[in-house]
């Protein structure tokens, strides 16, 4: 059962149409990561679902009701923006309470209400300050609380924690899952960061130029990408044509493939395996150490590959220059479409 | 809908242009015309009145009396807040402090207040340049000092300099080679905006002028100011060739002040 | 500097490095200081001084003369009502094309920008002129209205023509001051807010404002001020004939016919308390601007 649905969406200009008869639908309770390159038009999607931009053709459905062009504080919709756009002039707490003050709730209600919201995102001792006095972590959880305090029906996330380094971003990552999990609430969360798509999403949604290249849940995406942009975006696929392919593999070849970094087995000795082509000869051209992970850059021929192995034993890195052997598990090639 | 409140933004915005414009597109319509009476067109168009003005020794000499003491006052200004600054921001920074306070002070102290005890000070006594152009001088100096003070110290302050000195010292410069070599050649840009904006300031002061010096040394406004009963074709031939050198220094100071940024 | 000379032993080639170079910034200060104690502070300190000065005896004598002369009270009271009326009609015309402007495309914007940098130094005499030229009594906009049977009774060379010119110039220099204010709001603010369920009203009421209330204030007080020390303008349209607190001031101490500089000082005093004033409420204001608007 669908919960958000954008039907025929049309958007953009004469000359230059973004969105071209779009359509999505998500299911309640999902946090959905809309993932692309800049300009693809993530953004402007999460704009329109808020009802920011006005919708030029198609519609908006939520909860079973259209709010294609509802203003946008009849739509019961959160938002976290990228800049956070905490005002400036208010306290934590007057930020956090901003939406239920508009509602004209009582005040002792909005005080327990946002007392207890600034207690869900650890931010109690802080509610007198302004957002110019907090760091850079505690004003993504106080847009966070703002956006939540008044319960939407929909919480839009507008890549909220690239501003923030990587510790940060990973503590709040699980924290945003948590309190999503916690409400049940619908999200929709825009990002350009694969990893973060492939850790925090029910539901991935792929964007190139306007279009959905592919979607599905995590596992899906980043194992059987459809194209060559989605295996290059989601990972560091290998992307091989049709003539490398077969020169890799021995076999005839019409399709391009995508071979996970991965997948590929390096070896001192030529090693046959079932179900994987033929050794071949390679040389280590570079190496890279990401901790766990040791990438070798090798050279097949004309073929320059990716291969990553987890870093066991400290003296099985393979050194620049070594001549090594190739082995290609058949099941790890996956065609991809034109 | 969202077209539409757009296109009212630009209509406001351009209304506002042509308010501002208004007088002075009048004025230029005036310039050029060779008789304007009592309709609303003039009866036809002429150069008449700045061949009239480019051609008249008074007003020559006016412009150049104007131009003279503002660069004079330019050029002690400079040299007397160079370095100024660079103490300010390498040494003394409670300098830095004291001179954010004392620039307020011209902000208090219209020059009408200042020329009151100015003529007192300096008519007779042991300095007695009322009258002349050192007065005129002396004082466009504390007119400029805040322009270029601001300029100045917004510039050094968006350079890096201890970073830039301890660099030219370890490549092996001298600090006052360093100064010289590095950290002025990064305040040119911000120096020359602020001449530019402190000249078209300084070239329109009136009140100085007309007040110490009047007609014993007479500058460009002075000069604007006694045509009053001339013709006044004459007159707006000299406003809009006076506006023409501000426009012309403006641009010039918004472009350099961009390029400084 | 004195206990410093004195520190020093001979020759001042023989100072400690240190001091050398303390030596060498106090000379490069001193010209500042001589230049701005002459020409500056010198001539403050005199009109303050001789304010105060009734026969070479302490006395609030001039300021009670000036209070109670009603030509004085005229001059002050006029000088008071056009620049608080022109600030005032500057700031809300000011406030409305900036506002525009921020709305507007970044093209228009930085040429509307530099205009209202170039007309900001169109004041004073020039500026009197082409006031004249266009709605002096055979102005060329004078006419036209006349011609539709408006404005007939409006003289540019009374308090009523001061005001409109004050104004104009007031403009240019609102935009400048007031539109980095406007800039600084971001779009997010207003797209949060309408997602918070604010109205567009509610927006400016409870974060636009304030946002921008310390810029509003600051800027109609920098106009105030310059409309209150302004006096070319109004001398050049009126040779002097309009009673403003500066004109008077300079008739008396420049006029044709008798100077009093100890009663110009006492009025250059009240003006110059009055601007300090002013200038004491902007650095206050500014002190308090929330630093997302800086």
């Amino acid at each position: 059962m669908s919960f958000l649905t954008l039907s025929h969406i049309e958007q953009g200009y004469a000359q230059q149409p973004l969105f071209n008869d779009f359509n999505l639908s998500i299911g309640e309770g999902q946090l959905v990561s809309l993932l692309g390159p800049s300009g693809c038009g993530k953004s402007t999607l999460l704009r329109l679902v808020a009802g920011l931009t006005p919708l030029q053709g198609g519609r908006i459905h939520l909860a079973g009701r259209d709010i294609s062009h509802c203003a946008p504080r009849e739509r019961g919709i959160g938002m976290v923006f990228q800049s956070y756009a905490l005002f400036p002039n208010l306290s934590v707490f007057d930020n956090v309470a901003f939406a239920l003050v508009q509602q004209k709730q009582p005040k002792a209600q909005i005080r327990q209400a946002v007392e207890a919201m600034l207690e869900q995102v650890e931010l109690s001792e802080l509610a007198n300050r302004l957002p110019r006095q907090l760091s850079g972590g505690q004003c993504q959880r106080v847009a966070l609380a703002r956006a939540l305090v008044c319960k939407p029906r929909l919480l839009l996330l507008d890549e909220p924690l690239s501003a923030l380094d990587a510790r940060i971003r990973r503590h709040l990552r699980e924290q945003i899952r948590q309190l999503q999990q916690a409400y049940g609430l619908t999200t929709l969360f825009v990002t350009h960061d694969q990893e973060e798509a492939l850790t925090l999403s029910d539901h991935i949604v792929l964007m190139e130029c306007g279009r959905i290249v592919q979607q599905g849940n995590a596992a899906e995406v980043y194992s059987a990408p459809v194209n060559e942009f989605a295996a290059r975006f989601i990972g560091h696929y290998n992307v091989l044509s049709a003539s490398e392919a077969q020169q890799l593999s021995g076999h005839a070849q019409t399709q391009a493939l995508a071979i996970r970094p991965e997948a590929l087995l390096l070896s001192t000795q030529p090693q046959t395996l079932t179900g994987h082509c033929a050794p071949q000869p390679v040389q280590v051209e570079r190496l890279q150490l990401l901790g766990n992970v040791l990438r070798y850059q090798v050279r097949c021929g004309e073929l320059s590959l990716t291969c990553d192995r987890l870093n066991q034993h400290p003296q099985q890195v393979f050194a620049v220059g070594q001549q090594l052997w190739l082995s290609v598990p058949l099941a790890a090639l996956r065609p991809l479409a034109a | 809908m969202r077209w539409t409140e757009q296109h009212s933004y630009r209509l406001i915005v351009w209304s506002l242009v042509g308010l501002l414009a208004m007088p002075l597109l009048a004025t230029l319509l005036y310039s050029l015309s060779s008789s304007w009476g009592a309709t609303l067109l003039p009866d036809g168009l002429t150069l008449r009145w700045y061949l009239a003005l480019w051609s008249e020794p008074r007003f020559l000499a006016a412009f150049a009396r104007s131009l003279l003491v503002c660069l004079a006052a330019l050029a002690l200004t400079v040299a007397v807040m160079l370095p100024l600054v660079l103490v300010a921001h390498t040494r003394w920074p409670w300098l830095d402090r004291l001179m954010q306070q004392l620039m307020l002070l011209p902000f208090a102290v219209p020059p009408v207040v200042g020329a009151v005890g100015l003529l007192q000070l300096y008519a007779g006594g042991p300095l007695p340049i009322v009258g002349t152009p050192w007065i005129l001088i002396a004082c466009f100096f504390t007119l400029a000092v805040p322009f270029l003070y601001q300029a100045l110290a917004t510039s050094i302050k968006a350079l890096p300099l201890q970073d830039l000195l301890d660099a030219a010292r370890l490549l092996g410069a001298s600090t006052p080679v360093a100064f010289c070599r590095v950290v002025l050649p990064s305040l040119r840009n911000g120096l020359l905006a602020g001449c530019f904006i402190s000249f078209s300031f300084l070239f329109g002061e009136f009140v100085f002028a007309n007040l110490l010096v009047g007609t014993r040394f007479e500058t460009l406004q002075v000069y604007l100011n006694n045509m009053r009963n001339h013709s006044g074709h004459y007159t707006s031939a000299l406003v809009i060739s006076y506006f023409l050198a501000i426009l012309l220094l403006t641009w010039l100071a918004n472009r350099l002040s961009r390029s400084a940024r | 500097m004195l206990s410093l000379l004195s520190r020093a032993p001979a020759s001042a080639l023989r100072l400690p490095r240190l001091e050398r170079s303390q030596l060498a910034c106090a000379l490069a200060v001193l010209p500042f200081v001589v230049l701005f104690g002459l020409f500056q502070l010198a001539p403050l300190a005199w009109v303050a001084v001789n304010s105060l000065l009734v026969d070479g005896q302490w006395s609030l004598g001039h300021y009670r003369e000036a209070l109670s002369s009603p030509f004085m009270r005229q001059a002050l009271g006029n000088s008071l009502w056009v620049s608080v009326l022109s600030s005032l009609i500057g700031l809300v015309i000011a406030a409305i094309g900036s506002y525009a402007l921020y709305r507007s495309g970044s093209r228009l914007r930085e040429w509307v920008l530099a205009f209202a940098s170039m007309t900001s130094n169109f004041s004073g005499v020039p500026l009197a002129f082409a006031f004249i030229i266009l709605l002096g009594f055979n102005g060329s906009l004078s006419l036209l209205l006349r011609k539709f049977g408006l404005a007939d009774d409006f003289n540019l060379y009374s308090t009523q023509g001061l005001l409109l010119i004050y104004s104009y110039f007031q403009i240019p220099l609102g935009v400048l001051l007031l539109y980095p204010a406007f800039d600084a709001l971001r779009d997010d603010w207003q797209a949060a807010a309408a997602l918070l369920g604010a109205s567009r009203w509610g927006f400016w009421r409870q974060i636009g404002l304030p946002l921008l209330w310390p810029a509003l204030a600051g800027t109609f007080l920098i106009l105030l001020a310059n409309a209150m020390g302004a006096y070319a303008t109004a001398y050049a349209l009126t040779s002097g004939n309009l009673n403003l607190l500066t004109i008077r001031i300079a008739s008396l101490v420049a006029g044709d016919i008798y100077l009093e500089p100890q009663l110009a000082s006492a009025l250059a005093m009240l003006l110059v308390g009055m601007l300090a004033l002013t200038a004491a409420v902007n650095q206050w204001l500014l002190r308090r601007r929330p630093n997302a608007l800086d």
